[in-house]
């Protein structure tokens, strides 16, 4: 060809005419809807997985409740270990069926549909967060349920409103960090799927998931500076035990600091999705299977 | 003759894909902190809760016991729950599985040469677990008060029985669906729970006791705490003599060989029969 | 409806598009497109044809947004598809032949459904979209089907549905029809042939390897291998640019080894016939008066004919002439 390709002159009305297309916020609100009804309906249509889903990821918390008994420790270990254990629930969440899930898509062929489309990813993750949180929800109550009934755990009086807007201020930040977690499974394959299995429990233990992290002196302070679990847990800890809970740092800082987790992680998760997406297109990693 | 040989290929050309599976996928430094990263986080959550809680009271023995079965508990995750999800992976990120059941290697064959690497990955996790007490947490005990004939005889059953019930579990595994997944991990959390692994059986429900005993894990982790590190389990393990647990250490791996023989070919013979082998359920 | 030309903004549009893919660990770099030009007018079903490897795909994938070429340039519907990536998304959709993918626990119509809420379809019109689709494409007993319950015909039909659930204007086709049914495959052959007469300026671009079907639906045809344009015409000229002589077959036995040619005329291969020891020798021949001469410097070099069949020029006959080798030819008997 000897001349430049042809451009469209922005504003030009579309060769083919169609009906409206919804774009901007409305495509956003669409897609995050439509991603989180997939999500929903493949957690409730399933009966067997939901009981199983329920129940079974309680049982590490139910043990670890039975390891304080053994060392006699005092009442408010057990519920810290009842507390860190219903949050891990979140994290396998965030982990799997964040980080993951987007291996298992461009295992599936599923990836490259969503990239051709034009609706944002960002829409789409915050979609599967949105919609994972229904079954963690189940999840982390049955685990309550389990700690009040079972082991007849008993917590601090405390206000219904602290509790809720630190546990919100906690899955914002957390559920970030699994969107920038995620952008990184557009990359790469295994070694993706390996390391987010080797995530699981490290991180159980530098958020202090069972025991109090001040247990870990400097390396708990670290390891609050990165992981919104660790702050988020201690959090929920004071507001739900109080003195017992042997918090890190005030109630307020921590709050404070979660707000600006959440912010960091909603940023870098952008950020990264953008650079990823480019990136693994550029190496054709894309829509890569079976790396 | 023959017969061995041409079942010990393929049991080496097994535990060859096991090795292409499950190691071949990184460098060896990103590797090892893949393989090491998830017991070695479990040890210091133990040592974490037992440091948070040492002031209370709590016998450093107990907790040195407990450290020592939870190490070794990697046996079951790694090869217990290995197996099943080799088999799920193979049927549904793979879709092998059918090629794999209809080719002469024989399904035992192949899941025993499968499991090599994966005794292999968990030796090496124990063996880090266990210096990483020694050296850095305190977890120690006296060598020469090590009883070793009963100890190596209580290990050998305890890694036989892994097998066995891991061949059961890969069994139960092409009947299941999807559900595989959260029923394999349920396994792995499960196990952990009624194997007095980190806690004494005493402190669960009566009813889960009595399962709780007729597990060989159960058996051959009081084994390791009385003839390793010397201490036992206080309570309701107390009152069976040494000779007797390695009794039922056996007894219990001889049932779940017979439990696996007879419950994998059921299991397959359901599978079979409801098309599961080359269905693909995930999605 | 005839594709417009001249100076409107083509549909497809590509110059000296390449794509290198890196070795992996010490193997040498691939280059799956090495520079392809191609003009794709609105309104046209535009064919790429090529044997495995050839870069179809590579560059179905380029055009999707989904792949960055290396060099040169493409544009979708006068957008850059790598800096207004966001504006050809919203033109486009992908149906690729042999596609096991959807979330087993919806339903097809919840599927469908979902996919038009990623394109920004408004509701109501979805919603009566999806149900015009279910309907024409024989999905309206498996509508309330869960996707993992479906037959993998029943899912690709699925996921060609899903191809116009957003009414674009440009649709990529990538082997749509692989490993479907005869009736099926003709079924949908006839839904994108009429969905494209509906309204004027619909594309279609549509990779396959069955020349029937690139005959059949194609206003133009490029023929593509290891990684560039070898020729692009409609189907009649491409098998004129060929016709004249005679297109022969011949059953063979006890053929020399790594026979390429007879008589100086090149001869291609085709699948052999164990049962009867024979193989397919292909020649096409200026003159059919040359079959007598062929016969006999093949009875000189010890070769037996079993039978013998000549035949028009085909959309075949023309990619071979053109590539070299046919989509399925075997190499010449060792």
């Amino acid at each position: 060809m000897s001349q430049a390709l042809g451009t469209i002159a922005p504003g030009a009305a579309p060769a083919v005419p169609r009906g409206p297309r919804n774009r901007g916020v409305r495509l956003f609100v669409q897609t995050l809807l439509a991603r989180t009804y997939v999500r929903v309906v493949g957690s409730l249509r399933e009966p067997t997985w939901m009981i199983s889903d329920a129940l079974f990821p309680n049982l590490g918390m139910c043990a670890f409740v039975l390891l304080y008994r053994a060392l006699k420790a005092p009442a408010s270990y057990e519920a810290l270990a009842l507390i860190g254990g219903v949050l891990t629930t979140y994290w396998i969440n965030v982990l799997w069926g964040m980080g993951a899930q987007l291996y298992w898509e461009k295992q599936q062929g599923q990836l490259q549909l969503y990239f051709a489309a034009p609706c944002s990813r960002l829409a789409i993750l915050t979609g599967m967060a949105l919609g994972g949180l229904v079954a963690t929800v189940l999840r982390s109550l049955v685990g309550v349920a389990i700690g009040i009934w079972v082991f007849h755990i008993q917590v601090a009086p405390f206000s219904p409103w602290v509790l809720a807007g630190v546990f919100v201020l906690t899955m914002v930040a957390l559920y970030a960090l699994g969107m920038t977690l995620s952008s990184l499974f557009l990359l790469y394959g295994r070694e993706a799927w390996h390391t987010a299995n080797a995530l699981q429990e490290p991180v159980y233990f530098l958020s202090g998931l069972y025991f109090p992290i001040r247990t870990l002196g400097t390396l708990g302070m670290v390891a609050a500076g990165i992981l919104p679990l660790t702050l988020g847990t201690d959090a929920l800890r004071q507001v739900l035990l109080g003195a017992s809970a042997h918090g890190l740092l005030p109630l307020g800082l921590e709050c404070l600091a979660l707000g600006g987790f959440a912010v960091l992680f909603l940023w870098l998760a952008s950020v990264s999705m953008r650079y990823l997406e480019s990136l693994s297109k550029r190496e054709g990693r894309l829509t890569q299977r079976w790396q | 003759m023959t017969g061995l040989r041409t079942a010990a290929r393929r049991a080496r050309t097994a535990a060859w894909l096991g090795w292409q599976v499950e190691g071949n996928w990184a460098d060896p430094v990103l590797f090892a902190i893949y393989v090491l990263a998830r017991p070695l986080a479990t040890a210091l959550i133990l040592a974490a809760m037992y440091g948070a809680v040492r002031s209370h009271g709590a016998p450093p023995e107990v907790f040195a016991g407990f450290f020592v079965t939870n190490a070794f508990h990697a046996y079951v995750n790694m090869v217990l729950v290995g197996m099943g999800w080799a088999v799920f992976d193979e049927r549904e990120q793979y879709e092998t599985l059918k090629y794999v059941y209809a080719s002469p290697v024989g399904m035992f064959t192949y899941l025993a040469g499968r499991s090599v690497v994966k005794y292999a990955l968990a030796t090496i996790s124990v063996i880090a677990t266990l210096l990483v007490g020694w050296f850095a947490l305190g977890v120690r005990w006296d060598w020469a008060h090590v009883q070793w004939l009963p100890l190596l005889a209580a290990t050998a059953a305890g890694l036989a029985s892994t097998l066995f019930l891991g061949l059961l579990l890969a069994g139960w595994s092409l009947v299941l669906t999807r559900t595989a997944m959260v029923v394999l991990e349920g396994t792995t959390l499960g196990s952990y729970l009624l194997c007095g692994v980190i806690f004494p059986i005493d402190l669960l429900p009566e009813p889960l006791r009595w399962v709780s005993l007729a597990l060989p894990f159960t058996w051959w982790y009081e084994a390791l705490r009385r003839f390793l590190t010397g201490h036992g389990t206080l309570g309701l393990m107390q009152r069976f003599p040494d000779r007797e647990v390695l009794l039922w250490v056996g007894v219990t791996t001889i049932a779940f060989a017979l439990l696996a023989r007879w419950g994998y070919f059921a299991f397959e013979r359901q599978a079979r029969r409801l098309g599961r082998l080359d269905q693909t359920t995930l999605f | 409806m005839a594709p417009s030309h001249g100076s409107e903004i083509p549909a497809v549009e590509t110059r000296g598009l390449k794509r290198v893919f890196k070795g992996a660990r010490g193997s040498p770099e691939v280059v799956a497109l090495a520079g392809v030009d191609l003009r794709i007018e609105r309104g046209e079903i535009f064919g790429l044809l090529g044997p495995n490897g050839a870069g179809k795909t590579t560059a179905i994938k380029i055009l999707n947004t989904l792949l960055y070429p290396t060099s040169g340039e493409a544009r979708v519907a006068g957008h850059d598809v790598v800096r207004e990536s966001a504006e050809v998304r919203r033109r486009i959709a992908l149906v690729s032949g042999g596609e096991a993918s959807g979330y087993g626990i919806l339903n097809v119509r919840e599927c469908l459904w979902m996919f038009s809420q990623f394109y920004g379809v408004p509701r109501v019109e979805a919603n009566a979209r999806v149900d015009r689709l279910i309907a024409t494409l024989g999905l309206a007993d498996l509508a309330k089907t869960r996707i993992n319950r479906l037959s993998t015909g029943q899912r690709q039909r699925m996921n060609f549905a899903r191809g116009f659930v957003s009414d674009p204007e440009i649709l990529f086709l990538d082997e749509p029809t692989l490993g479907m049914d005869v009736t099926a495959a003709r079924e949908l052959r006839e839904f994108v042939l009429q969905w494209v007469r509906e309204q004027p300026g619909r594309t279609v671009l549509l990779t396959t390897h069955y020349m029937a079907e690139a005959d059949l639906m194609c206003d133009r045809i490029a023929i593509i291998d290891r990684g560039r344009t070898l020729a692009c015409d409609t189907p009649a000229a491409l098998r004129r640019s060929v016709e004249g002589g005679q297109h022969v077959e011949l059953e063979v036995l006890g053929v020399p080894e790594g026979l390429a040619d007879v008589d100086g005329i090149p001869v291609t291969w085709g699948a052999p016939h164990p049962e009867r020891g024979t193989h397919t020798m292909k020649l096409r021949l200026a003159d059919g008066g040359r079959l007598p001469l062929v016969l006999r410097a093949l009875d000189a070099r010890g070769v037996a004919v079993r039978g013998v069949s000549t035949r028009e020029t085909s959309l075949e006959d023309a990619f071979i002439a053109i590539v070299g080798r046919g989509l399925d030819d075997s190499e010449a008997p060792r």
